[in-house]
């Protein structure tokens, strides 16, 4: 068939051009190995990743020595004594990030049930996020001695209260009090009473309890980029026009929807194997890394239904775009700038949650949105071909308006 | 003299011919400013405190009879940043999120209170949407919070149960007594529990060896995104740079100036020149923009940007000789630069995902950040606009910017082939 | 007048490729000087290594008495160049192109205006001046390449295969552009190209150049004047001495030579070959060079017919460059 000409042509002209080669298939696992935060997940393994803490413990006390306990045992940070002038000297030559001070009296403080203060000094150049992780650590810790010297001080104060009934010196003694405290604490550590456990929806088919980042991502930029296809297509279109083939072509007996339609085809194709390289980059490349892979989903026939679906969408775009723009400015730079708008807009690379409240319905009237909650629920929520029907319909009718329209103001001069 | 004549010259022309690529020039400008004001809008609605920021869809099942399941729910819709809704059953709800309509499903159990009383523990559930992880992750943190406060509560009640318990007086007491003793206590403490939350017993002080300005959080994080932007978008002026001396080569424009009396070097050196200020123009506009819109920070040094603008936009014209001297063709020239300035832009944090540059972040990730000019772009642009450092302390930035520029010219310099 | 170019020895090696072997030449002020020759003899890498784009292996050349080894930028403001390709900038305006490549020679402000506006002129496209080079036919890109070689007033122009590729009707108007510049403004001319009717037409002396050597320099008067009356190739199938002597001999007749045949290779041993040798080999090729070319042609076949012997093939040279060409180097001009 001279459509099926046409489109194998196309290919091998597609095949020869390396620049489009790895803008096409390089550049999206670009994005999914540097964007989705996912590098600095890489090669974690089991070093010792713990940040040290230096701490000057001006106490020495009982509750002190807890805090530091407390703080070893949360994970993440690693203590490290060092004396306060030293300490503080270090920082000051900026050898040192941070320092925790714990003050002379601290222990007495939290026995007697007064407030006390630790200080976390830190220089000004110091990484705020490691800074805010060890902040993070020693709030947690802080919050469970406080817990516990929280629940001490109540069964104090009832033993205030009560201290004139009959029989009550021998039960609200100090001794008993802490010592219920301290039982009461120990078992919330190992079972806390109240308890939030997360999981994923037993429909998503999956084990995994955690979310991770690169299972959201990788939908998001195979959309980005499925639909930046669109101006390959068009170039195509323009480049055959420049040559002069076009006009070749449209002299032999082929009619002009069946150029349009062979035009279309290759852009099809390219789509098609471009989400077969980045979802196998995914499924296995990833694992390579030692990141965990993504799945198709529940059902894998339906993931792939919805990338033909979106590389139609792309493709009929192409040909909108062909159609449309006229000088290779327009189809390089205007194109690149509309596309990736559309991308930023549909929610390929800000989530959707975030955008709704500014955008409100505008989403809705880009097929990016479509083609985004799609992927999702079929790759990461593992829904089934009932769940998606109404995206895939939108994004076909998007298809054939892009199609209508293209083929409506093609100038085929 | 004259060599800078003719270097002005071909400046000149440059930029005659950047400002008719409309498509060039709707990539580096217009586009870094839909992204950078998306993504701004979007963190200004995250800042925000007063419920019209972000929303996060989630529902709420409580199957639990008693005070506590009704206090979590309480306490879980008074949050603004959640928009719940109430659903009768833990099928439904966990269906909703399977569809993806709401973030998450907060299913508190039957008997919670009970057990609570009955010092058991027990378990609530937050059932998440695999597609939205970041909001699912916002959900849960704020479930960790809720929860405790009624841990506490339970602990408590708990505890004077147990010691009354102790007690062989009260042993004998009548049942009636010794509820009304419990409740009285269970009140007591209420009232000091909140005493208690509101003057915790041990408290973390955070505090900076020096006294640094820092302004407004809001306003810093814009700056910070913006300039990440900004550094992104100016390297990927090294495209079209790139490009554009490879076609001179492919077309013959080169052959021609180089048989005029100019000198070798006047070329590349106009072209660059050009460049960088392109590189001024494009940090000029989102700047600007980014202030007008946003009001976000510029710092207390307008020399220092300058310098460091200069530096950024020098280091990226010479990275674009340096790309168009190795490349075999104007297409390879185009897309080498393009997958450059996406690993690179990514590599050295132009996509502002912490609170802080990665060239500050510790391991693997910030000697990356490190190796990339970007890097050193986005942490000197920190340095003078969030931290509002003066020029002094952001000038060993732009010096790294310039010793990278160096290297790029000699190796462009040296490879770039006239004839 | 004197020489406003002299090339002295001039040759270019690339890696183990000899380009060009060493060529003098010299063009006189306010001559219309033709180069010309196949494709790959050599003609742009020596008009490059003039114009200073690429350093000469060995010799030199001196433009208006300027060494381009020693004083290459005065050499280089004398001259002016017009490349191959169409070296222009296609988004930008005619005028905007001329006008950069003016400022390049040293052209400014009132000076380099008035320039532009005379050299538009000359090229006829006054009118379309301010429109991008992108719209313009490939003849009119042609003008202007013309005209950014033009704008400084150069004393020595190097139009490099100015017409390849161009309308009949461009063609022609570049012609007069190249004769009216000669001849109203006095400027030196080197035209190089492989249309040997152009050279004719529009060149004085004519520089034949193949394989990177000067095989041939005169005027174009003169060099079809090496081809005598014409000449002939005459094809038989054997041609021994006694035929070659038989047409010398022929009054209307300059010159005979017997033209080398194609190599072939030695039958197998053992195998005789059951052909002629003449036959299988594909016969023989005689150049008759004639006083007088019908008349030669009435003699040979008169001398052939006479002696019994078979004429397979007769061709006629024309009497112009291209023949010169075959003349000198048995190659065709236009592969």
């Amino acid at each position: 068939m001279k459509i099926l000409s046409i489109a194998w042509k196309d290919l091998q002209v597609l095949l020869r051009d390396r620049g489009a080669i790895l803008e096409l298939f390089l550049l999206p696992l670009v994005f999914v190995v540097v964007y989705s935060g996912a590098v600095g997940a890489i090669g974690q393994g089991d070093k010792d990743e713990r940040i040290a803490l230096k701490v000057a413990d001006l106490d020495g006390g009982a509750d002190a020595q807890s805090l530091l306990a407390g703080i070893d045992r949360a994970g993440g940070v690693r203590v490290e004594l060092i004396a306060e002038a030293e300490g503080l000297a270090q920082i000051d030559q900026a050898k040192l990030a941070r320092m925790l001070v714990i003050p002379q009296g601290f222990s007495e403080a939290v026995a007697g049930g007064r407030p006390a203060e630790v200080r976390l000094v830190s220089h000004p150049n110091a990484g705020p996020e490691q800074s805010e992780a060890v902040r993070l650590v020693l709030e947690g810790v802080v919050s469970d001695l406080s817990l516990e010297a929280q629940i001490l001080s109540a069964l104090e104060r009832m033993g205030e209260m009560q201290a004139g009934q009959p029989g009550a010196e021998e039960i609200w003694t100090v001794e008993r009090a802490q010592a219920q405290a301290r039982a009461q604490f120990a078992r919330a550590e190992g079972e806390p009473l109240v308890h939030v456990a997360q999981r994923v929806p037993a429909q998503a088919g999956t084990s995994q309890v955690e979310v991770g980042m690169t299972d959201a991502a990788v939908p998001g930029f195979t959309v980005l980029f499925l639909f930046l296809t669109a101006q390959a297509a068009a170039r195509s279109v323009y480049e055959e026009k420049k040559a002069g083939s076009f006009r070749r072509l449209l002299a032999a007996p082929v009619s002009r929807m069946g150029m349009l339609l062979g035009k279309m085809l290759p852009a099809f194709v390219t789509g098609l194997c471009q989400a077969a390289v980045i979802f196998a980059f995914g499924i296995w490349g990833l694992r390579l890394l030692g990141l965990p892979g993504v799945t198709l989903g529940a059902h894998p026939w339906v993931t792939v239904l919805v990338v033909a679906v979106v590389a139609l969408c792309s493709s009929a775009l192409g040909i909108l775009i062909a159609a449309v723009a006229h000088t290779e400015n327009q189809i390089g730079g205007l194109s690149s700038v509309i596309l990736w708008g559309l991308g930023t807009l549909g929610g390929c690379i800000i989530p959707l949650f975030v955008l709704e409240p500014l955008l409100g319905p505008v989403p809705k009237v880009i097929p990016h949105y479509w083609a985004n909650r799609a992927l999702l629920d079929t790759m990461v929520r593992g829904l089934g071909l009932a769940d998606v029907g109404v995206a895939l319909a939108v994004l076909a009718g998007f298809a054939l308006l892009f199609f209508a329209v293209g083929v409506w103001r093609f100038d085929f001069e | 003299m004259r060599a800078i004549k003719h270097a002005l010259a071909i400046a000149w022309k440059e930029l005659q011919l950047l400002s008719k690529d409309r498509g060039g020039l709707a990539v580096l400008f217009l586009l870094p400013l839909i992204v950078a004001t998306t993504m701004g809008a979007a963190n200004r609605a995250g800042a925000r405190s007063d419920g019209e920021g972000i929303l996060v869809n989630t529902c709420l099942v409580n199957q639990d009879a008693g005070i506590f399941g009704e206090q979590i729910a309480a306490a879980v819709e008074s949050i603004p940043v959640l928009e719940v809704t109430r659903v009768p059953s833990a099928a439904e709800a966990e269906d909703i999120v399977a569809r993806g309509e709401a973030v998450a499903a907060i299913v508190i159990p039957a008997g919670l209170s009970d057990q609570i009383h009955a010092y058991t523990p027990v378990q609530v559930e937050v059932i998440v949407d695999p597609g939205q992880p970041d909001a699912a992750s916002i959900v849960t943190g704020i479930m960790n919070q809720v929860v405790d406060q009624v841990a506490i509560w339970g602990e408590v009640s708990y505890g004077i149960r147990a010691m009354l318990s102790q007690s062989e007086v009260l042993a004998q007491a009548e049942p009636n007594t010794l509820r009304a003793i419990e409740a009285q206590s269970l009140g007591t403490i209420m009232a000091t529990l909140e005493q208690m939350r509101r003057t915790p017993a041990i408290t973390v002080a955070s505090e900076t060896d020096e006294q640094v300005v820092v302004q407004g959080g809001f306003e810093r994080y814009m700056a910070f995104g913006f300039a990440g932007m900004v550094v992104m978008f100016i390297f990927f002026g090294v495209t079209t740079s790139a490009r554009s001396l490879r076609m001179e080569k492919e077309t013959g424009t080169l052959r021609r100036l180089v048989a005029a009396p100019i000198p070798r070097g006047s070329v590349i050196a106009g072209t660059m020149l050009a460049y960088v200020v392109l590189g001024a123009l494009q940090t000029g506009f989102l700047f600007l923009v980014g202030r007008l819109l946003f009001k976000m920070s510029l710092g207390n040094s307008a020399i220092g940007l300058l310098v460091h603008t200069l530096a950024l936009s020098l280091a990226a014209a010479a990275m674009g000789v340096m790309i168009a001297a190795l490349a075999r063709s104007a297409r390879q020239a185009d897309s080498v630069a393009l997958i450059l300035g996406f690993v690179m832009g990514g590599l050295g944090g132009c996509i502002a995902m912490g609170m802080s540059p990665l060239t500050r972040s510790g391991g693997a990730l910030q000697t990356l950040a490190l190796l990339t000019p970007q890097g050193h772009g986005v942490e000197g642009f920190y340095r003078l606009m969030v931290e509002g450092s003066s020029l002094l302390r952001a000038l060993p930035e732009s010096a790294i910017l310039v010793g990278f520029a160096a290297v790029f010219f000699l190796v462009g310099t040296w490879r770039f082939k006239y004839e | 007048m004197g020489a406003i170019l002299e090339v002295d020895g001039l040759a270019k090696k690339f890696g183990d490729h000899q380009a060009v072997k060493g060529i003098h030449f010299a063009v006189e002020e306010g001559e219309v000087f033709g180069l010309l020759g196949p494709n790959g003899a050599g003609k742009t890498t020596t008009i490059s290594m003039v114009t200073g784009i690429l350093e000469p292996t060995a010799g030199t050349a001196r433009i208006g008495g300027y060494d381009i080894r020693t004083d290459l930028d005065k050499a280089k403001q004398l001259s002016g160049l017009v490349p191959q390709e169409l070296a222009l900038y296609q988004t930008l305006s005619a005028r905007a192109n001329i006008s950069f490549f003016g400022r390049i020679y040293g052209l400014s402000g009132r000076e380099l205006k008035e320039r532009v506006r005379e050299v538009l002129e000359i090229v006829a496209l006054t009118e379309r001046a301010d429109k991008p080079v992108e719209t313009f036919s490939g003849g009119m890109k042609r003008r202007v390449n013309i005209a950014a070689g033009l704008v400084h007033q150069p004393k020595l122009l190097f139009l490099d295969e100015p017409t390849t590729g161009v309308d009949p009707q461009s063609r022609n108007h570049i012609f007069e552009s190249v004769l009216r510049l000669n001849r109203e403004r006095g400027m030196s001319i080197i035209y190089t190209s492989h249309y040997m009717e152009e050279v004719e037409l529009l060149c004085s002396r004519v520089a034949i150049i193949d394989q990177g050597e000067i095989v041939a320099l005169d005027t174009v008067k003169n060099l079809i004047g090496m081809l005598g009356g014409g000449v002939l190739h005459v094809g038989v199938p054997r041609a021994d001495q006694a035929l070659l002597d038989g047409l010398a001999a022929l009054p209307a007749v300059e010159s005979v030579r017997l033209l080398p045949r194609p190599a072939t290779p030695p039958p197998a041993p053992g195998r005789e070959s059951t052909k002629e040798p003449a036959l299988a080999a594909g016969g023989d090729v005689v150049k008759v060079v004639a006083k007088h070319s019908q008349q030669a042609v009435v003699g040979t076949i008169g001398y052939l017919a006479e002696h019994d012997l078979p004429l397979t093939s007769l061709e006629i040279l024309e009497p112009n460059l291209e023949s010169v060409f075959l003349h000198l180097t048995g190659k065709k001009l236009r592969e």
